[in-house]
């Protein structure tokens, strides 16, 4: 008794379908426009992509915290954007009193290296202590609870960082040897935006082979596979956890550091948003994911530069730029009625 | 929660660790700059401060703690001896000790560049008014005694610990509500013909040295009576029969009804002001209450709907916004209601298929995609960006003007009863009883018949509609909107308010909104600290006390049934082995 | 026609056939037993027919319509409950609100009814809690007293028999009943084996159930289906499915230990 239509054209099917469609005719439309009006030339295109790549390293670098924990414990670490607040803001005071004493400019290579263990340093160990504090004991119970305490200790740590060091955005030190451009074929790059690409990509790739090849990390996903086996196989599943935090702390407190060097600016609020949005690639890339939140911060990075201009644009949107985290929780909002298991990720059905 | 430690410590090692939180937490204090606002406070005129009474709070409860019985699994609590008063001595010197070395640190060198809040004066109050080295020698000391006398605690029967412990509240709570009691209590002095000179109780912003004694004494008999005949008082009521009992229970309603009408008559326009915001805010946790607490779905963009329902009463009501016209407030009201019902049922389409923590983020998401959208310079033709819509008129009913505050304020508590009884109809109904077996277990209540899809946009839409009814009240108020007041912290405002209060407890919301709306509101010193404290009791509730302080029957054993559970698992274990994978 | 007329299904997840071309059938008042070694596909069978996964190939009917392309809770509309294998009551409510949920597809109130509490509504509250109590009381004296209790607090045995009571109070046809008789002593398992078949007797359910126990399927089925690696291996009484030289391979195969 098969109808024409198979089964799975339920009406949630085709509301998805039109709503694709509709979604492609706008995105069409818009990109069509902006192009055929001209208004950006090659060369601001291509310092749009340069701008997107250096955000996409970024969020695929504090994504990395999320998915890894995702991976391991299934809970959505809210309080992360916060972690990657904590290096960025605190290693603030060593880079201007480097700055202050000359030593920044006199050796910026050795400065830069100070500057991201300092911050490594610190994410790592506020990392640490979140998984200590608030969440170890919460293992087990429902869901929600856990999400929340996340929500709670992260506006705990944005409020002792303000208290502690003031509300006010503080402008980062910056350092010659990064002003400047260079021309990487035909894109123009500035030298903070390539230290910014280069090292998230060298941090990635690193956490790659730390996962793939080392016996921590086999114990890493092996704990993520099935916490009770691993445990009876001799791994020491509070361990694991504790160096899953650590490492995405670790990669939080660097990308604090770039960031900070990128935008030249820090204050206690900065990581709520990034935080939002390192969330989203890791959604987009398939949660759980260590590759896919890579390409996940990429692809988030990239839209969120070119997409208001080249949409936007094309429907005489005044000031588009305004919009563009508007763009980033919309593709967040997509993925998840498209393909809710993200582009790396599986959509198998939940476990009855 | 059920994951306790079983290693077992010497009192001494349980000494040092519990001083050196108590000290990383007093030295936190006066680095976050609490400890230097909150000293603007009086708890006791002449006598003691706030910021420095959370000092002293520190160290009693270190001791405390730390002389706590601890018997090994299935042995009886053995009582503590004298040598529980050392170590809990031990434990707040070392907390004593290390803020101490704090001061001398500050003193020596200047932390004020990086920690803003360590200034001069600060290390010069610490100091208690001698050099930095005595103040170390002073903290090792009173912390010692503090310490001991938190020990002494544990020491004392239960039946005089308990009044101690709750006089000492009492006092603490008595004299922060002085704002409020105090304006009260001349009040009602001067109607009943009296002079209206409260210095017996109320001093400086606090209480007075007679007023402490006073209310510690009174608070501390009451309660020693409590304990010895409170037991048969609960008895006697539970006898009587049903319909006495709920006599007693709706006129108890009836007097607090009557005591909030009355209210607004006797207090200034600043208190009637604080209550008609604590009115608005438990009409958004009632409604947020519905989604979260009944449904279980985490919206953390709440604050979405406070905004659709300001922003279209401002657009609706004001001659002065972008559509230059206006409409009757009789016809803005339902058509603010369907607006946001049918937003909240579009925002909820696409994602309420999702897993509960995926929910939580995208309805963060959409309340910063509301608030960026109502910046941005596309939408500013509509509505207003920054600027936002002012020259809402005052509505008027029944010739009554609503923008009068107290009028205002009876307008808000008619609209809470109304929404509480709604609230309280749809816990006991099959509606009900639908969303709570979703929240339960999703899978479970799809097989039972009930449809998830359905029920989840059933309780958003309805959520959002009340939502949208604190927005209206909150535009007529300030009688303009701006983009500001609608921004993510009034979220968690009113998720911690439930959470606080207990989630799908009614009686918890209106307590949660009292105390995380109503206390920071009337404490200007709390105001900057509001957030850190949201924080502090959105983590600390969730690892001691995840069911809230009112706790609906339901939810507290949802959160405490784990122990069953357990039990059952090993039971299982006994048996055929389950099938893995699918079941 | 029979009740549940399933015919040639499959599920594959990734390149697993979870369940492969079976075809099976339940008539009305009839109690079929389902038997098969651990992940066998019993379970996934059941959680396609009652919506949870999708079908990949087949047909399934019930009652005379497709039940292809519904979700769980219009197939239980239709008259098919289920329990589950990992006892999944709302722990949190009590025992007559449990059964009172399985009511809900039943009924029809909706806000405006939950709100104003019209003589409608009042009318259907009295039917729904009837019902529910109607399916406690098939438990005798197990269920009924302890009404008020949250459900959590249950003995494990009396957990089980609210999960069926539940299941009854959707007022199906064919109850679903996944491994009803895991964790139960003895004694308990044989008052089971009473239990079903006054399902049967009295109130004219029809039902399948999953049970690694064997006594009880030999008790209560009137046919026995076995399942091995997604297939259909042997149907027929108790006693042809136990001598079929398959069933024993599958349970005692040498294949089969390496894997349990």
């Amino acid at each position: 008794m098969r109808l024409a239509l198979p089964e799975r054209w339920s009406v949630q099917r085709i509301v998805q379908i039109l709503l694709a469609a509709l979604l492609l005719f706008v995105i069409f439309k818009g990109a069509s426009a902006t192009l055929s009006e001209g208004k950006f030339t090659a060369a601001a295109w291509k310092s749009l992509i340069v701008t997107g790549l250096a955000l996409g390293g970024l969020y695929a670098l504090i994504a990395m915290g999320y998915t890894l924990v995702y991976g391991i414990l299934f809970i959505i670490n809210f309080a992360h954007g916060e972690v990657f607040m904590s290096g960025a803001l605190s290693t603030f005071f060593v880079a201007r009193a480097l700055n202050d004493s000359g030593f920044l400019n006199d050796q910026p290579v050795l400065s830069i290296g100070i500057l991201l263990l300092f911050s490594m340093l610190v994410s790592t160990t506020i990392a640490v202590l979140l998984e200590r504090i608030a969440y170890r004991p919460l293992r087990g119970s429902p869901r929600l609870v856990p999400l929340i305490t996340a929500i709670g200790a992260s506006l705990f740590l944005q409020n002792t960082f303000r208290g502690m060091f003031g509300a006010k955005v503080r402008a980062y030190p910056q350092i010659e040897l990064l002003k400047g451009t260079v021309d990487i074929f035909g894109f123009v790059v500035g030298k903070s935006q390539l230290l910014v690409i280069a090292g998230a990509a060298l941090l990635v790739v690193g956490l790659f082979f730390f996962i793939d090849r080392t016996k921590t990390g086999r114990a890493m996903r092996a704990v993520g596979e099935d916490k009770e086996i691993a445990s009876l196989m001799g791994i020491d599943v509070d361990r694991v956890i504790v160096t899953t935090f650590a490492i995405g702390g670790m990669l939080a407190g660097a990308a604090g550091v770039l960031w900070a060097i990128n935008f030249k600016q820090v204050d206690f609020f900065m990581g709520f948003v990034p935080g939002i949005k390192a969330f989203t690639a890791a959604v987009l890339g398939g949660i759980g994911n260590v590759v896919g939140a890579a390409l996940g911060g990429l692809i988030l990075g990239l839209l969120e530069a070119v997409a208001p201009a080249l949409l936007l644009t094309g429907y005489d949107v005044p000031s588009p730029n305004q919009l563009k985290d508007v763009i980033a929780f919309s593709v967040l909002v997509f993925v998840l009625i498209f393909k809710p298991g993200g582009i790396l990720g599986s959509d198998e059905p939940e476990k009855v | 929660m059920a994951v306790t430690e079983v290693k077992q410590r010497s009192p001494r090692q349980l000494a040092t660790k519990f001083g050196l939180i108590a000290g990383i937490a007093s030295i936190y204090f006066p680095v976050v700059g609490i400890t230097e606002r909150f000293n603007d406070r009086t708890i006791v005129d002449g006598v003691l401060q706030l910021g420095n009474a959370i000092f002293f709070v520190i160290a009693l409860a270190a001791g405390y703690i730390v002389a706590k019985p601890r018997p090994l699994p299935g042995e009886e609590p053995e009582p503590p001896g004298p040598n529980a008063l050392l170590y809990g001595a031990l434990a707040s010197a070392i907390a004593g000790l290390m803020t101490g070395l704090f001061v001398l640190l500050a003193d020596s060198v200047n932390l004020r560049p990086v920690l803003i809040s360590v200034t001069g004066g600060l290390i010069e109050r610490l100091s208690y008014g001698g050099s930095a080295a005595s103040a170390v020698l002073i903290m090792i000391m009173g912390g010692a005694a503090l310490g001991a006398l938190g020990a002494g605690l544990q020491l004392i029967s239960t039946k005089l610990r308990r009044p101690v412990v709750i006089a000492l509240g009492t006092a603490l709570l008595i004299s922060l509500t002085e704002p409020l009691l105090n304006a009260i209590l001349r009040e009602v002095l001067s109607q009943m013909g009296l002079k209206n000179n409260t210095s017996w109780l109320y001093e400086g912003g606090g209480l007075s040295v007679t007023g402490a004694i006073l209310v510690l004494i009174l608070t501390f008999a009451g309660m020693s009576w409590w304990t010895t005949r409170g037991s048969g008082v609960k008895a006697a009521y539970k006898q009587r029969p049903e319909q006495q009992r709920k006599m007693i229970k709706g006129g108890a309603l009836l007097l607090a009804g009557l005591f909030l009408v009355y209210l607004p008559q006797i207090l200034t326009s600043f208190l009637a002001e604080i209550l008609g915001t604590v009115g608005l805010y438990i009409l958004l946790g009632l409604g947020l209450n519905i989604v979260v607490g009944y449904a279980g779905l985490l919206d953390l963009g709440y604050v979405a709907f406070l905004a659709v329902g300001g922003y279209s009463t401002a657009l609706f009501v004001s001659e002065r916004s972008s559509l230059g016209w206006a409409l009757p407030y009789w016809q803005v009201v339902p058509l603010t209601i369907i607006i946001a019902t049918v937003i909240g049922v579009m925002i909820g389409a696409p994602v309420l298929r999702l897993r509960g923590d995926y929910l939580a983020i995208v309805t963060l998401g959409f309340g910063e995609i509301a608030r960026v959208i109502v910046l941005s310079d596309w939408a500013a033709p509509t509505l207003g960006g920054a600027q936002g819509i002012l020259g809402i008129t005052a509505p008027e009913v029944f010739g009554v003007d609503l923008r009068d505050p107290q009028n205002l304020y009876y307008a808000i508590l008619a609209c809470v009863a109304i929404v509480a009884f709604i609230s309280w109809r749809l816990s006991r109904s099959r509606v009900g009883r639908a969303w709570n077996a979703m929240r339960e277990d999703e899978q479970v209540a799809e097989a039972m018949g009930v449809s998830i899809i359905g029920y989840k946009l059933l309780a958003f839409g309805t959520g959002a509609a009340l939502g949208s009814l604190s927005g209206m009240f909150f535009a007529i108020k300030l009688g303009s909107v701006f983009p500001s007041s609608f921004n993510i912290l009034v979220s968690i405002n009113v998720l911690a308010l439930i959470i606080l209060g207990g989630m799908g407890s009614i009686p918890g919301v209106i307590v949660g909104s009292f105390v995380l709306v109503g206390l920071p509101e009337l404490l200007r010193e709390f105001g900057e600290f509001r957030l850190l404290i949201f924080g502090t009791v959105l983590v600390s509730l969730m690892l001691l006390k995840p069911e809230g302080l009112i706790p609906s029957r339901r939810r507290q054993a949802e959160l405490h049934i784990e122990e069953v559970e357990e039990e059952l698992f090993e039971k299982r274990a006994d048996s055929d082995g389950p099938e893995p994978a699918v079941t | 026609m029979s009740l549940l007329e399933i015919k040639g299904m499959t599920k594959r997840f990734g390149g697993l056939t979870a369940v492969d071309q079976v075809d099976f059938h339940v008539d009305e008042g009839e109690i079929v037993g389902v038997i098969g070694p651990n992940g066998a596909g019993k379970t996934t069978v059941f959680n396609i027919v009652t919506g949870f996964y999708d079908i990949d190939e087949g047909e399934m009917t019930f009652d005379g319509g497709s039940l292809i392309g519904l979700k769980p809770n219009q197939v239980t509309k239709r008259g098919i409950a289920r329990t589950f294998q990992a006892i999944r009551l709302f722990p949190a409510m009590t025992v007559l609100e449990n059964a009172m949920v399985g009511q809900h597809c039943r009924t029809r109130a909706g806000l405006g009814g939950a709100i104003f509490k019209g003589p409608r509504t009042i009318a259907e509250e009295k039917k729904i809690r009837e019902a529910a109590r109607d399916a406690l009381a098939f438990f005798g004296k197990r269920l009924s007293p302890v009404e008020n209790e949250l459900a959590g607090s249950l003995s494990y045995a009396d957990r089980r028999r609210l999960e069926i009571a539940r299941a009854m109070a959707t007022e199906a046809k064919l109850l679903l009943l996944d491994e009803p008789a895991a964790g139960m002593n003895p004694g308990e398992k044989e008052g089971l084996v009473t239990l079903i078949g006054r399902l049967r007797d009295e109130k004219g359910y029809a039902v399948v159930l999953i049970e690694h126990d064997m006594p009880v399927v030999k008790g209560v089925s009137d046919r026995v289906t076995a399942l091995d690696y997604g297939k259909k291996i042997a149907e027929g009484t108790y006693g042809e499915v136990a001598k079929n030289p398959r069933v024993i391979e599958a349970y005692l195969g040498a294949r089969h230990e390496e894997t349990a």
